[in-house]
């Protein structure tokens, strides 16, 4: 897929687990494994405003686009 | 628990089907030696013909038993899987197979006894399983659309 997602990156930078990022936004571990997987079809508006207010970034920080 | 019980009716029902369907294929053999002897000049037709019956019959329990397991599955909750949508596409398949058989017999009977009512019969047997297939086919790209909406559902976080 072309869009990547960079969660680890910012969970590294942010010295946090996906499972403190799940109790922290309320989102299942396994949707936010699917998420870091880059499993996911698609993200709402609101999973990613409050990623982007925990972990202390812009969507542009989480999302990346990438030619295949 | 309402669906619980109207699809334990509708188990019920299927295995009542089979059973009929096994009762006919059975009745189907003294019905022959009947129409044997009544029509001596066609006797020699009464085995392939008791053979065709019955394999129309055991498509019929095939398509019994794969509605079976749909049911079984639904009783689970895993109704909207890809599993269930490949029962219900092998059902409308199942829902064509009679048709040779039913050509042959067709054919049989025209090349062997003029202007027989089984022909008719055999018809609409043939509309029937046309019928039920593309109903099957409908039913099956529905559920086809319903899984694929649910795993995009499942897939947006």
């Amino acid at each position: 897929m072309a869009i990547i997602v960079n969660l680890d990156v910012e969970l590294a930078k942010q010295k946090m687990t996906l499972t403190e990022l799940s109790e922290k936004v309320g989102i299942t571990l396994s949707n936010l494994s699917i998420l870091k997987t880059g499993k996911a079809r698609a993200i709402r508006f609101d999973t990613l405003n409050t990623i982007c207010a925990v972990l202390q970034c812009q969507p542009g920080d989480l999302l990346e686009f990438r030619e295949d | 628990m309402k669906n619980k019980v109207m699809s334990s009716i509708v188990m019920f029902g299927l295995c009542v089907a089979a059973v009929v369907v096994v009762l006919i294929g059975a009745f189907l053999v003294p019905l022959s030696y009947e129409t044997a002897e009544a029509n001596p000049t066609i006797a020699f037709m009464r085995v392939p013909v008791l053979i065709m019956g019955w394999l129309i019959l055991a498509c019929v329990i095939a398509l019994l038993v794969v509605a079976f397991l749909l049911l079984l599955r639904i009783n689970k909750g895993n109704i909207f899987e890809q599993k269930s949508v490949n029962l219900l596409k092998s059902m409308a398949v199942i829902s064509l197979t009679p048709i040779p058989v039913l050509a042959t017999l067709f054919f049989y009977t025209k090349a062997n006894v003029g202007g027989s009512i089984t022909n008719f019969w055999v018809v609409v047997g043939v509309m029937a399983s046309v019928i039920v297939s593309i109903f099957f086919f409908l039913l099956a790209s529905l559920f086809q659309k319903a899984v694929d909406y649910k795993n995009e559902n499942e897939l947006t976080i």
